[in-house]
């Protein structure tokens, strides 16, 4: 018999295809931590687990009880000695509450070991195999420990003491879908395990079943028309905490990245508080109760493109469709940034039409993956052996490295206005202009060029146009001027 | 001992520990905000706590003395500790319905009924009319019919039309409460809302729009001649959540019939309750408000170098910058500063700018009083036909200006990201009114302690992460 533990829905899939894949002959336990549900919903959740038959046993760990026991709860500033005191009280609890031998289970699998029955198992070196917490998130171990912070302090200063979250020791090895891993991430005892390949290849006979106990609805998707996915997040795990920001967020990627599709919003199992009905009306908004990692089960045909600010699971629609866009954790915490990278990427697209050529781009300060990802929408040629360009955020490039550069100021940098004192100075301002009721204030973004191929200036100063965008009730208005040393002296003193 | 007592009776304690009046109703919850596991790790003291809630707030006289509220001494955000949004939105989705009283909630006055009516007065340039439209301000009546009897009072052929503009304007959205109702709407929670007015229905569906704000339905007291508490009543709800920043004439009516109530203390109120240094009264009904408004709503918990920003350095930034742009056409302050970026002043610390004017006032903003000194001097070597006349910044707020650094040199932190946002809101929200320098300074002296203190401790940590 198999023992699994898990507190997120993404495991819970996990853990239901793993057992149906690789544990079809034996039987399973699950345990959950009770936080998985809201309250009033346990119960019915509970039955309606046990009533698939895919598990002999299905308990909820009494989280809330516990932490009423455990005695005190922990800083990063606490001695050892206390935190062993609470990690005993916690030992304590699960003991008196788990009533299982835990030598008679052939594995057992243990998801999100921050909790209380991660902690009894890691305090008392008890081989585990450890399951990753979404997609691709055992190459993030600094982003989880830090959504683990967010959510329980406590809990994060057990887990560092105890070196869990797929660091420990008793670890045998580690469940996790390795083609979602950051690039240049490995580690020894991963063990790949994908639910997409085990439900398409291994086990395709079950999906009917999963797709039922989700309630996973069929969805016709019509031909010719483009259809975009985009994958919501949950806010406790953002690093951003307002509301407000991460319907800006949502407004400005469907804006930039899915102009001309037809929209469909997956939100994340605990994104409840954004009422996507109204920010995208014209939207098709799935239930969030259901995982991500099912739709390329439900969907009739592939979808065009996939689209998330930093979700893990979007590495889940990755094989069911064409395209997929994602980004870095910089925008939860600078996402009006992505205004200013958007002029750089159109000035590099009018570069390469005027040039005449693909540009051959080196990237140093500048989200490379946002800007990527502009490139990509825009269509800009690159190649290596294309015109060379420099991308950068340091002020000094303009003059100092060789061939045409691109400046975008960022952070401390943000508002330096370089002076043409080297030569000539391309300028891109693009205003950012709110209509009633938008989230986004006024601002003004601003990158420069400077480029010793002067043929190019008459054709670049031209650029002028206004982007709409209109989920983010805002439009974007793009001009161009070049600067000679005239500007310098006006620029010096104000009137 | 305690874990053997029932849940049930546990809760019933813990609802009459919390729900005597609205004070305590708002600092029990801010106080179990402030550390969310005090309940569970030390009961005891939890437990004792409350109790002390309970006499402090319910003594008259005593509840109102504002121990450990001060404006710039203490640190206010921690002490008016709203839930997230999120967190409390489980209350609201507990029910299938909602009833939401607009008033002091989701949209936020910057002036009181008196002063706006005032304001109106000076816009109509109608002596009298102020007093005569409190006289006549009552729910239950429309604006038509209040305006024909002030016609006939004052004598004029007045229409409601400037009041409704001015309204308008008046109200602040609170994003904290669109936010719950937003999410309310999102899961299919019927939102009923009602508000004790005067103005037409437009007034209101124009606001609510603007803000896109989802609702069921809208109740307006005059439209059925009944307040808004019979206008709930009347819509026979059994199981239903209440939103409102009245306590005891809308949600301990409402609870007795089945309601939850959910409590938003009015943040213009969280104001009132703390202690202020003298200031004139006009300006601090507008600081008052906007400040509630915007820091203590339930949207931000800044930090307290934030807080001491907006609350104290903001009011003297922005006075300052009407100042410095009467009268001092050249300041010594970094050209990307946060000053530099509000005023057309010029701000820089380069000696060589060209100069015209015979009679040149320059202010000093004593961020660096050699260095002002060295330029003053090179400033007078290249300019010997120009006469320099120095205002110091310190002279003038009686303190030193060290806790302003942020404002002047280019080097901002949170403390001047507060001052910038309240020079934004105030201005924004009161159609830039001015702000006597002596409130200004005033507000500036009693956060100055803390913005020393915590300016001292940001340059040093600068200081040793340069030196590592």
């Amino acid at each position: 018999m198999v023992l699994y533990h898990l507190s997120t829905t993404y495991q819970l899939l996990y853990c239901i295809v793993h057992r149906l894949a690789r544990h079809p002959q034996e039987e399973a336990g699950l345990l959950m931590v009770e936080y998985i549900r809201p309250e009033g919903e346990r119960k019915e959740f509970i039955k309606k687990l046990e009533e698939t038959g895919w598990f002999s046993f299905v308990r909820l760990v009494p989280e809330n009880n516990f932490k009423l026991r455990r005695g005190a709860s922990l800083q990063e500033t606490s001695s050892p000695q206390e935190i062993e005191g609470v990690i005993r009280n916690v030992c304590a609890c699960v003991k008196g509450w788990l009533n299982l031998d835990l030598s008679s289970f052939s594995r057992i699998y243990i998801g999100s070991d921050q909790w209380s029955f991660g902690i009894y198992c890691l305090a008392n070196h008890i081989p585990h195999v450890y399951i990753e917490d979404a997609s691709g998130m055992l190459s993030q171990r600094e982003r989880y420990m830090q959504i683990t912070k967010e959510i329980s302090m406590t809990n994060y200063v057990i887990s560092e003491y105890l070196h869990g979250a797929g660091t420990s020791e008793y670890e045998i090895a580690r469940l996790s879908d390795v083609r979602n891993f950051q690039e240049g991430f490995t580690d020894e005892k991963a063990e790949n395990f994908s639910i997409y390949d085990a439900l398409t290849y291994d086990i395709p006979e079950k999906v009917p079943e999963v797709l039922a106990f989700y309630g996973a609805q069929p969805i016709t998707v019509e031909e010719g028309v483009p259809v975009c996915v985009f994958m919501t997040q949950y806010l406790k795990s953002m690093a951003v905490k307002d509301l407000d920001v991460q319907e800006q967020i949502t407004t400005m990627l469907v804006d930039y990245f899915a102009e001309g599709f037809r929209l469909v919003v997956k939100p994340h199992p605990k994104d409840i508080w954004l009422n996507y009905h109204r920010i995208l009306p014209e939207a098709v908004v799935l239930p969030h109760t259901m995982n991500s990692e099912l739709l390329p089960f439900v969907f009739s045909r592939p979808v065009d493109r996939v689209l998330t600010a930093s979700s893990t699971s979007v590495g889940g629609m990755a094989p069911f469709t064409r395209e997929v866009f994602q980004f870095t954790t910089e925008i939860e915490t600078a996402h009006e940034r992505l205004h200013g990278i958007y002029i750089a990427a159109a000035l590099l697209q009018r570069l390469a039409q005027c040039a005449g050529k693909p540009l051959s781009l080196s990237v140093c300060g500048v989200n490379a993956t946002q800007l990527k990802n502009f490139l990509r929408i825009l269509q800009v040629p690159v190649a290596e052996s294309g015109m060379p360009v420099r991308v950068s955020n340091r002020e000094e490039d303009l003059w100092e490295a060789e061939g045409t550069v691109v400046f975008v100021p960022s952070g401390k940098n943000s508002r330096k206005k370089p002076q043409p004192t080297h030569g000539p100075l391309l300028e891109v301002t693009g205003s950012l202009c709110p209509e009633e009721g938008s989230l986004f204030p006024s601002a003004e973004y601003t990158v420069y060029l400077s480029s010793g191929q002067e043929t190019l200036w008459d054709c670049l100063s031209s650029m002028a146009f206004v982007k709409e965008l209109p989920h983010s009730a805002a439009k974007l208005y793009v001009l161009t001027r070049l600067l000679t040393g005239k500007e310098k002296k006006e620029g010096n003193t104000k009137s | 001992m305690l874990e053997k007592l029932s849940v049930d009776f546990v809760r019933k304690l813990f609802y009459l520990l919390t729900n005597g009046n609205a004070q305590i109703k708002f600092h029990t919850i801010c106080m179990q905000n402030q550390d969310r596991e005090k309940a569970a790790n030390r009961p005891i003291e939890f437990g004792l706590k409350l109790l002390g809630y309970n006499l402090f707030y319910r003594l008259p006289g005593l509840r109102d003395l504002p121990v450990g509220r001060r404006i710039g001494r203490d640190y206010l955000t921690r002490k008016y500790l709203r839930l997230p949004v999120e967190d409390l939105s489980s209350e609201i989705l507990e029910n299938p319905a909602a009833v939401c009283d607009v008033t002091d909630s989701l949209f936020l006055p910057v002036l009181g009924k008196r002063s706006f009516f005032q304001q109106v007065e000076k816009a109509l340039d109608c002596p009298g009319f102020a007093k005569a439209r409190l006289r006549l301000e009552d729910p239950c009546m429309g604006m038509e019919e209040i305006y024909q009897s002030l016609n006939r009072t004052l004598q004029k052929s007045l229409q409601p039309d400037t009041e409704l503009k001015m309204a308008a304007a008046n109200l602040m959205p609170n994003r904290y409460i669109i936010r719950l109702l937003d999410i309310a709407v999102y899961h299919g929670v019927t939102v009923h809302l009602t508000i004790d007015s005067s103005y037409p229905r437009e007034f209101y569906l124009q606001l609510l729009k603007k803000n896109h704000i989802g609702f069921d339905t809208l109740a307006v007291s005059w439209e059925e001649k009944r307040r808004k508490l019979a206008l709930v009543q009347e819509l026979g709800l059994e199981k239903f959540g209440a939103v409102s920043a009245d306590f005891n004439r809308f949600l301990r009516p409402l609870h007795k019939q089945g309601g939850r109530p959910i409590y938003y203390r009015a943040p213009v109120q969280l104001m009132r309750d703390t202690w202020h240094p003298q200031l004139s009264p006009e300006f601090r009904e507008r600081y008052d408000a906007v400040c509630g408004a915007k820091v203590f709503s339930g949207k931000k918990r800044p930090s307290f170098a934030y807080e001491l920003g907006y609350l104290c350095a903001g009011p003297l930034l922005y006075s300052l910058a009407f100042l410095v742009e009467e009268e001092s056409p050249l300041c010594y302050a970094a050209p990307d500063s946060v000053l530099s970026r509000l005023v057309s002043t010029t701000c820089t610390t380069d000696s060589r700018i060209s100069l015209k004017a015979p009679v040149v006032q320059v202010m000093d903003t004593g961020i660096d009083p050699e260095g002002f000194c060295q330029w003053l001097e090179t400033l007078r070597r290249n300019h010997p036909e120009t006469s320099f006349q120095t205002v110091s910044l310190e002279k003038l707020l009686g303190k030193r200006s060290a806790p302003l650094f942020s404002l002047f040199s280019g080097e901002e932190n949170e403390l001047s990201q507060g001052a910038l946002d309240f020079f934004r809101d105030f201005s924004t929200c009161t159609g830039s009114s001015t702000i006597p320098f002596s409130d200004a300074r005033s507000l500036y002296a009693w956060g100055y302690e803390n913005m020393n203190r915590l300016c001292c401790a940001c340059e040093k940590e600068i200081s040793s992460q340069a030196a590592v």
